[in-house]
């Protein structure tokens, strides 16, 4: 299929500037996505004390009257967190009349039922999670605005894919680092472009959804509901709406222990993750039961209880395996294709390489358009965005990089350890912007945030093994092993910065031997040596 | 872009970038309220398509001209596409893709209104004088006699056990005198659920049949399970709400029911009911009418005697119906044990037997 | 180890499929054997990743190994065209391995599920 000239230009044009409007904020997006992956190692690797032994819960209200008894009065909602594959804790969190926010989640050891940690001691994991979809909790239109930007992706791959569609298959085995540096971007853009066209198609598409399903669902809910937005969620979302008012009347809600059991009855073979209970010792309680359901794809979060807590009697399940309205079936598609509610340890590490490598797409797209429209950066707002990319790029690994130092040199439970992580990590990125801004040569700004996030980040482990327990030397403490994943990943990659800000280096020194050596360096881009060159120089060099 | 200023440019990408969204938004919406499938399926659609609809259309949109022609084409899908959502309605418009088996007249068209009809639906709960008015009307077998009508009378509390947008559980309890004294005795319990694309229907034998309808079919109708004194299941039809001139009524398609409490020890003769019910709201309670057959299975299946029923529900306020309270809310949890067993039982029995399986 | 034997088969499957253009091998090959070799080795190649696809699905279903072989395709197949071209010897070294590393996984699955 080939375009006409106008729409390929069009198409064309389209592409490179949505590209550079929204790349450096997807770019953002799917870094922080690619540690998403890891949410729950993270939230391990950030307070080890939350690696226990696993072991069957016998009795939730056993671990729970300590806790409840400790509440002044009683909860809007409490929220239990049964022990998972990924979290061994048992985890609780209320809500009290009258309070703003959630209290913080306590940890349980579900053996002993001993507090393992009274709060979130890290806020590690949290802000990179946030920062996967612009969020934060006064701000949380931020969500709204990455839904956005996400439609521009998704824009940038259908052109994409329109002015590359004559002769895609071509291109799909062409790399050619021999070639100009300009061609090197180009090929590099277009291979890992169109190979991972389903994968970032897929996060395109669930991701604008999950985002941006608060807004669209207002709209729907007047033609098709006559105004019930909550029936409009209910059939989304296949859940029904929860009685919002307590009725005054005391009526003691069933033990825990027996509603789950009879979540269990009302959708066979559920395995219990959150059970959930608004308006605890009302009449009007009711209690939400939610958890994996064998069988089925997507099987994680899939079932679903509703009862009415002070006698069991169920209101509503979702079990897929029975029946799902239109819209709670896809959006168990998008939920289960998003949250990679699939699979293993395995395609998580894919999937998070997959996530870097569409951010090395977005880099190389923005170098492409820097090659071809300024070489010589004579433009101020080319410039400009040259040292944005740079910020994006080498500035947020080395904030990254200090945001887990951070974690490890305070210790858990120090005052201040959480304030210290969110200033190291935005501190961080803030003086390497600036850094970048001020900077005369982006190459070298690449470099010298490059090498130490780099640097910073291989020697984690090391960090590790000092300043906790559980670490890649000493495997033999439970949970270990999850942490040192953690910290072998962090010095992988590490590592493999180290070996880009190298590379990058040896071609700045090939710059400067020329001009010693009195032959005049290439100041276009176009004539710059290819890769094999810079590490022949190095080596000649030495 | 060549031969265009600054201007034009951003004129354009404005003009493509908000002109899409709103076009997109304004099919996304049209495709949800008038796609001849169900309302979820419609919801499904109209909500999963709206990105790549925008998308679409910024593409389209990116391959005109001028701003102008852009915003031209986008405010006019927009416009079209509104206008005729707007005069169609809200959900409570005619529902062109509903099949509707409802028989009884109506002097305007069945509209689709959940929220109303579950309105009517609790309006049954209550406290009640209650008559059961059965009559032979004809004889439809060779030498059939009409047997004498049945008339009989109570008091009837009617308790909401089950609530939610889709799903609504009426308990019957009666409350009887008997030496003076009064007794509670739990009664038929009605289930209602929206849109329900599975059905439980009596066959005969003492055995139900599983069978799946088809989502246009079930659009917007309810359908009633009937569950006898014991929890256990009786019957089950659907049929669609009307809420034509004032008036609350409800219609089922042809239903198969067992033999009646009142008959069943006492007639052989027939070995099912094949009827049509319709539950109305009165301006002071409501009324339970049943058009049924009496039928003899078999080899070659055949009609006995048509029968016609009355079930009149009136409210009243000098009954005292403490003690049906008391006695529900004492057995109310083992009533529940005893319905999550039919269910679970009844799932699990659908699931292993075959098309014309038994429970 | 099934995971394993099936990423070993995608490493084969798409190396196969890189190498039925004879321009991209890493050694020369004479035109004249040329014209069975493109479908030689995509016929190859489209088993390979069949097989890749059916080891993925063997412990979880079909729907969830479309998903996972998809994304080991991806992987695999913009690894392979990034390094070939700088990292020629190590990336058909795995090729040539993958055969081996695929027997091997599979036994081990063989004889870890016994």
């Amino acid at each position: 299929m080939k375009l006409s000239k106008h729409a390929f230009t069009r198409f064309w044009d389209v592409h490179a500037w949505a590209g550079v409007c929204a790349g450096l904020l997807l770019h953002v997006i799917f870094f922080a996505g690619a540690f998403t992956v890891f949410r729950e190692d993270l939230e391990v690797w950030q307070d080890p004390a939350l690696a226990v032994s696993p072991t069957e819960v016998k009795s939730v209200d056993a671990l729970m009257a300590p806790q409840l008894a400790t509440l002044p009065r009683a909860p809007e909602i409490v929220g239990v967190w049964l022990p998972s594959p990924e979290h061994a804790t048992l985890a609780f969190n209320a809500k009290l009349p009258g309070e703003a926010e959630w209290r913080a989640m306590v940890r349980l050891d579900p053996t002993t039922g001993a507090i393992v940690a009274p709060g979130a001691r890290s806020r590690l994991s949290t802000i990179l999670y946030y920062l996967h979809f612009l969020y934060h909790p006064n701000a949380p239109w931020g969500m709204y605005v990455a839904g956005f930007v996400t439609v521009a992706l998704l824009l940038v791959l259908v052109t994409g894919v329109l002015i590359h569609i004559k002769d895609l298959a071509r291109q799909l085995h062409q790399f050619r680092p021999k070639q100009k540096l300009r061609v090197v971007w180009s090929d590099l853009h277009k291979v890992l472009g169109v190979f991972g066209i389903p994968f970032q198609m897929m996060y395109a598409f669930t991701g604008i959804v999950i985002a941006l399903a608060g807004l669209q669902i207002a709209a729907y809910a007047w033609p098709l509901y006559g105004g019930d937005e909550k029936a409009a969620r209910q059939a989304m979302y296949g859940t029904p709406a929860i009685p919002e008012k307590p009725s005054g009347i005391t009526r003691a809600s069933l033990p825990f222990d027996d509603l789950l059991t009879r979540a269990r009855t009302a959708v066979p073979e559920l395995e219990p993750r959150l059970i959930r209970v608004h308006h605890l010792g009302d009449e009007n309680a009711t209690a939400q039961v939610w958890g994996d359901v064998p069988g089925v794809l997507f099987s994680a979060w899939a079932g679903g209880v509703v009862m009415r807590a002070h006698d069991g009697q169920v209101l509503h399940t979702s079990d897929p395996r029975v029946s799902a309205t239109p819209a709670s079936a896809v959006w168990r598609w998008v939920g289960g294709l998003h949250y990679i509610y699939f699979g293993g340890l395995g395609l998580r590490i894919l999937y998070a390489l997959l996530a870097f490598a569409t951010c090395f797409t977005i880099l190389t797209g923005n170098w492409i358009w820097l090659e071809r429209r300024d070489a010589k950066r004579a433009h101020v707002g080319n410039r400009i965005f040259e040292r944005l990319t740079v910020a994006a790029g080498g500035g947020l690994c080395l904030a990254t990089a200090a945001l887990f130092w951070t974690n490890r040199v305070f210790p858990v439970g120090s005052a201040g350890r959480k304030t210290a992580e969110a200033l190291a990590f935005f501190g961080v990125w803030t003086v390497a912007l600036v850094y970048c801004l001020i900077r005369r040569n982006a190459h070298r700004a690449w470099i010298a945030t490059l090498g130490p996030a780099g640097t910073l980040m291989a020697l984690l482990p090391l960090v590790s093994a000092v300043a906790a327990d559980k670490h890649v030397f000493n495997l033999s403490a439970h949970g270990a092993w999850a942490i040192a994943g953690v910290d072998l990943g962090m010095a992988v990659l590490g590592l493999g910065l180290i070996f880009t800000a190298r590379a990058l280096h040896l071609r700045t020194r090939v710059e400067a031997l020329a001009l010693i050596a009195g032959i005049a360096p290439a100041t276009s881009h176009t004539e710059d040596p290819t890769l094999p060159e810079i590490f022949a120089a190095g080596r000649s060099s030495r | 872009m060549v031969g265009e200023t600054q201007g034009q440019l951003w004129a354009r990408v404005t003009a493509v970038t908000i002109g899409s969204l709103l076009a997109s938004l304004a099919i996304g919406v049209a495709l949800a309220r008038f796609l001849p499938i169900s309302r979820e399926a419609r919801l499904a659609i109209g909500f999963f398509t709206a990105a790549p609809i925008w998308v679409t259309a910024m593409c389209v949109g990116f391959l005109a001209r001028s701003g102008a022609r852009v915003w031209c084409g986008f405010l006019a899908v927009t416009a079209a596409l509104g206008a005729a959502t707007l005069m169609a309605g809200c959900a409570s418009a005619p529902d062109r893709s509903a099949a509707t088996p409802a028989r009884s007249a109506t002097l305007s068209p069945i509209a689709c209104d959940p929220s109303r009809d579950r309105t009517a639906i609790l309006a049954m709960a209550g406290e009640y004088d209650v008559t059961f008015s059965f009559e032979e009307t004809v004889a439809l077998a060779d030498g059939y006699t009409l047997r004498p009508p049945y008339r009989v009378g109570g008091s009837e509390l009617v308790l909401v056990v089950e609530d939610s947008t889709r799903r609504v559980s009426l308990q019957h309890l009666l409350v009887v005198e008997r030496d003076g004294k009064q007794h509670v005795i739990k009664h038929w319990r009605q289930d209602w659920t929206l849109e329900d694309p599975e059905l439980f229907e009596y066959r005969g034998g003492k055995s139900w049949e599983k069978r799946a309808l088809q989502a246009s079919d079930v659009r917007c109708t309810w359908t009633q399970a009937v569950f006898e004194v014991s929890d256990g299941p009786r019957y089950e039809s659907w049929g669609r709400w009307t809420h034509a001139s004032g008036v609350s009524s409800w219609t089922s398609n042809e239903t198969w029911r067992p033999l009646p409490r009142r008959e069943h020890t006492k007639r052989t003769d027939y070995d099912v009911l094949l009827g049509i019910n319709r539950h109305t709201i009165t301006p002071d309670g409501w009324v339970h009418e049943q058009d049924n057959t009496k039928f003899v299975l078999g080899s070659e299946p055949r009609a006995l005697v048509r029968e016609h029923g009355i079930n009149r529900y009136q409210r009243t306020t000098t009954r005292d119906f403490r003690i049906a309270r008391e006695y529900w809310n004492r057995t109310e949890a083992f009533w529940r044990e005893v319905s999550l067993n039919f269910h679970t039982t009844r799932r699990d029995n659908a699931a292993r037997a075959s098309s014309t399986g038994t429970l | 180890m099934m995971a394993l034997a099936a990423f070993w088969a995608t490493i084969l499957g798409f190396g196969l499929l890189h190498a039925a253009d004879p321009a991209r091998l890493p050694f020369a090959f004479s035109a004249k054997s040329a014209r069975w070799w493109p479908r030689a080795l995509r016929l190859g190649a489209a088993t390979a990743l069949a097989g890749a696809l059916a080891l993925f699905s063997s412990g979880s279903g079909w729907a969830e190994g479309i998903l996972i072989t998809s994304a080991a395709a991806i992987f695999v197949a913009s690894l392979f065209v990034v390094l070939a071209p700088i990292a020629s010897r190590f990336i058909w070294a795995m090729v040539a391995v993958s055969p081996a590393a695929l027997a091997l996984f599979s036994l081990l699955e063989g004889l870890h599920g016994r």
